[in-house]
This record gives structure tokens, C-alpha cells and sequence, in this order.
């Protein structure tokens, strides 16, 4: 089965430290309770950004976990090469315009579509960052809808960290829907999104 | 593959080290003593009511120790028995001294201990991001690491830790003993031992950071 | 955030599982929970080494010194074995 993983620089494993040799199978010690090959389909995609991408080959029995797969043996097999910098760069600022529209649909829904319109016009980072920091937050639910385009403006721009543009894109989804189930929603949608735009031939 | 190695590693040294005590090497039995001897320590007061029972204690094992050398037949590691030799000897004159307190309820000692100091994080109301960081760690330098006042900083705060926390870290992670290894020595379980190596690990990083950082962040 | 997606780990939380993380006693849940939140989270991710860096440093204390009298009894008791040895 052909699945994906991301790892450090080097193809290091994030957590376990451990150097994957390309083409070289891994046999898990135990695989019991999750200390098996871990790796994401494409849905998954979203909860696991790092700075490398791989296609994994695993063997054996699969285990399917909510958001990762778990097998007894596998491999790298490549790179995706599509997974540079410049795209996750490209990511994070989906995710961060993502959250923007989740806000201003929401205040546009609560009534206050000025704010709305206001926060919908920036179309580059620094222009959403300035546009943030210049309105004043209303309070109650529509500050807290808000603050979620605040919050990932501000943080990207500081840091450029996608994978947390990721996550508070999906807590905003959750706060709009009313439903914690809308955090996984957003993910996934991200994970496609992601998943096409590897797919697509190089502009 | 690195556990095998380092096991044979430990099993080569002991046989080395029991080779020279059992000649009557002087300067073998003081680089053990050096090695083992605070740590010893350490745990003694995990179970006697005073450092200067303790320390009788410590030379009551090491007595035990050098009864016992020509009869260990090393199917355990020398520090392992050393241990629990110092552990018999400890429990008995514990029991003696009728210590109020028992071990396992050691370092429980404060039902609320937060690993890090609350305010460092959003409170439970804020509007999104509770319980994130509202004064985040930065990273340590390794070189600062290295430096001698780290380590002081580290032994200062071990010694200032409750004696079963104490008694725990020294063991775990001064003297590198597998958890079953401590368990055995301090008559603790498994989960026991967790909480409080968890509270001595919390303790330790928070005064290292203090004396790496120059000043109580926030 | 809590309230939002209360599945998500929080920093708080992190903090005090961080040993059991490093025990590997966290259940698979918990396990994958923490390791969602280290993919963003940076300052935990330092928090993280800063538990690492500090079992090491521990283990630095391996050496310690050892008071002089201490010493000496030891020495004597040593000694006095030694006599015994055929």
C-alpha cells in the first residue's frame, strides 16, 4: 500500500528520532499500540506538515487510526518534490485567507457585514495583517470569530509556522459550525487541497 | 542494537571493577564510592528520617558490600545489588526510626503540583486560546548546557526536591537505573514512580531555566 | 479553543505529560493527541527539549564529591577487609 509521510530534514522521523533510509524496509519492533510504521493517507495530510514529504510503501496489516495508518513494515520509496518550502509557505497562507473567510462569513452572519466586507478585501498577507490590526474587535462570539483571522494573520506573519496557520484555520471552522467535528473537516479539506496542488505539473 | 552494546558495555565494566575490588584495589573502591556514593545518599533519605542517619546507613551498605563481594556472582549488575543492599539497610533502619511518612505516598505529598507555574499560560476564559502559552520557554543553548553552572544549578535543585522525588531522579536519570530497577529499590509502582519523577523533572527544568534564563520568566 | 475543539491538546496539558510521553505510557490516544500538537506548536516542541536537556544534564551528576570523612571511613572499612583476603 501506497501511503505518505513527513519528516525532518535528513529524513528524520519527528518524533522518534529515527534516520529512514530510502528504499531500505523498516520492520516495526512491536506493533502493538501504535508503535508500528506510521504514515497519512491523503486525508490525514493536514495533521502532520513537516518539512519533508515522502510516498511510503508499507506492508503487512494495516491498521486505520482517525487520523494516521499504522503497518508492520515499510519503506520510502521517494520524495515528493512538489513539497518545498515555497509550497508550504503556500499553504499556511491558504489556510491563513481560509480563516479570514470563515470569519467574515460568520460576521457577515451575525450581522455585521461592514466588518465583514473590510476583513474580506486584503489580498496579500501584509495587507490582511495591517487591515487586522487596524480594526478594533467587537465583543462576544463576532470578536471571537474575529480573532481567529487576527490570530492567523498576525502569527504567519511572524513566523511563517504553516502548520499553525493549519490548526487555527480549524478551529475556526469549529467555532463557526458550532461543532468540534468542524476542526477534522477543515483539516481534511486542507489535505485535499494540498494533495491537488502536488498533483498539479509544475507552472 | 544500542541497548545490547551498552549492556555488554555495563557487564565487561562490573567484571572489571569486581576483578579489582576482589585484589584489594584501593583506588577502584574510591572511583566506585565516588560514583555511587551521593546517590546512595539520596536514596538512604528516602526512607530515614535524617541525613545523619543516612549517612550511617550508606556505610552500614557499603559494609554489606564488601561482605558480600567474594560470593556476587553478578547475575545482576553491580550497582543494581549495590542498591539494593543500601535498600535492605535503608528500609530496616526506616522502620526503626519509625518513619511517619510512608515512601509511596512521598512526593504525593501536594496533590496539585503543576508541572509549570499557571500563570505562564492563558486562564480557562480566555476568548480562544485557553490554556496555550501566554509566556513561552525559548530554547537553551547547548553550550550553556555544558557550562558548570547548569550542572551546580542541576545539583541545587536535586537536593532542595521532596526525598522520594529526589530519590527518584537520582536514580532515573543521575544514576540511569531502568524504571523496574527503581521500583524494586524504592518498593514504589511502576506508576508511582512516574508521578513523581515527572514532579523532580518539572522541579529541575524550572530551576534550570531560572539560572539559565537570569531571571523568573514573567 | 477548549470549548471549540476540545479533543485538541492544550499547552497546560502538554506540560504534565510530557514524562509520561517519555515513559511511552501515554495511551495511543493521548499519544497521537500530543504529537498533533507538537507539529505546530514550537514553544512546546522547546519545552519538550528543555525536559530532554535537563534528564541529561542530570545524568552529568553522575561524578559528585564526595565529603572527606565519609571517604576515609569507607577507606578504613576497606582496608580493614582487605586484611581478610586470603
Amino acid at each position: 500500500m501506497i501511503a505518505y509521510k513527513f519528516l525532518r530534514p535528513g529524513a528524520v522521523g519527528p518524533f522518534t528520532g529515527h534516520r529512514w533510509s530510502p528504499g531500505t524496509w523498516v520492520d516495526a519492533a512491536d506493533v502493538h499500540e501504535g508503535l508500528g510504521v506510521h504514515a497519512c493517507r491523503v486525508s490525514d495530510l493536514a495533521f502532520w506538515i513537516g518539512e519533508e514529504l515522502w510516498r511510503v510503501e508499507l506492508q503487512g496489516h494495516v491498521w486505520e487510526r482517525a487520523t494516521q495508518i499504522e503497518a508492520a513494515r515499510g519503506r520510502l520509496l521517494d520524495r515528493v518534490a512538489g513539497w518545498d518550502g515555497k509550497a508550504r509557505t503556500e499553504f499556511g497562507l491558504h489556510c491563513v485567507f481560509q480563516a479570514r473567510d470563515i470569519a467574515a462569513a460568520a460576521l457577515r452572519g451575525l450581522g455585521f457585514a461592514d466588518l465583514a466586507d473590510r476583513l474580506a478585501l486584503p489580498g496579500t498577507l501584509p495587507e490582511l495583517a495591517a487591515t487586522v490590526r487596524s480594526i478594533e474587535p467587537p465583543d462576544g462570539f463576532a470578536g471571537e470569530m474575529f480573532g481567529y483571522a487576527r490570530d492567523a494573520a498576525m502569527a504567519f506573519s511572524m513566523t511563517g509556522n504553516a502548520a499553525e496557520s493549519s490548526f487555527i484555520a480549524s478551529v475556526a471552522n469549529a467555532a463557526a459550525r458550532g461543532d468540534p467535528s468542524g476542526f477534522g473537516e477543515e483539516k481534511r479539506r486542507q489535505s485535499h487541497w494540498l494533495a491537488e496542488r502536488l498533483a498539479a505539473p509544475e507552472a | 542494537m544500542v541497548e545490547q552494546a551498552a549492556l555488554a558495555r555495563t557487564i565487561s565494566e562490573d567484571q572489571r571493577v569486581l576483578a579489582a575490588l576482589r585484589v584489594g584495589d584501593e583506588q577502584a573502591f574510591l572511583v566506585l564510592v565516588q560514583r555511587l556514593h551521593p546517590s546512595m545518599l539520596h536514596v538512604a533519605l528516602a526512607f530515614v528520617p535524617s541525613r545523619a542517619v543516612a549517612e550511617e546507613v550508606v556505610q552500614e551498605a557499603w559494609l554489606g558490600v564488601l561482605k558480600g563481594l567474594a560470593q556476587f556472582e553478578g547475575r545482576s549488575s553491580l550497582r543494581r545489588w549495590i542498591f539494593g543492599i543500601l535498600s535492605n539497610c535503608a528500609r530496616t533502619r526506616g522502620a526503626r526510626e519509625a518513619r511517619s511518612v510512608p515512601l509511596s505516598s512521598l512526593g504525593a505529598e501536594d496533590d496539585s503540583e503543576p508541572a509549570v507555574d499557571p500563570s505562564r499560560f492563558r486562564p480557562p476564559d480566555h476568548s480562544h486560546w485557553p490554556g496555550h502559552w501566554s509566556s513561552p520557554p525559548t530554547p537553551w543553548p547547548e553550550e550553556q548546557l555544558l557550562r558548570r553552572e547548569a550542572v551546580e544549578a542541576v545539583e541545587r535543585a536535586v537536593q532542595d526536591l521532596p526525598p522520594g522525588q529526589r530519590a527518584v531522579i537520582t536514580l532515573r536519570d543521575i544514576q540511569g537505573c531502568e524504571s523496574a530497577e527503581v521500583c524494586d529499590v524504592l518498593g514504589i509502582s511502576e506508576g508511582n514512580q512516574r508521578v513523581l519523577l515527572h514532579r523532580a523533572r518539572s522541579k529541575v527544568r524550572a530551576h534550570l531555566e531560572q539560572r539559565l534564563q537570569g531571571e523568573k520568566p514573567r | 479553543m477548549t470549548l471549540r475543539a476540545p479533543e485538541q491538546m492544550t499547552c497546560r496539558e502538554f506540560v504534565e505529560l510530557v514524562t509520561d510521553y517519555l515513559e511511552g505510557a501515554l495511551s495511543l490516544e493521548d499519544r497521537t493527541r500530543f504529537e498533533h500538537h507538537l507539529v505546530f506548536c514550537t514553544w512546546c516542541v522547546d519545552y519538550l527539549q528543555q525536559m530532554r536537556d535537563t534528564l541529561r544534564a542530570a545524568g552529568r551528576l553522575r561524578e559528585s564529591d564526595v565529603p572527606e570523612n565519609a571517604k576515609e571511613k569507607l577507606l578504613r572499612a576497606f582496608r580493614q577487609w582487605k586484611r581478610g583476603i586470603p
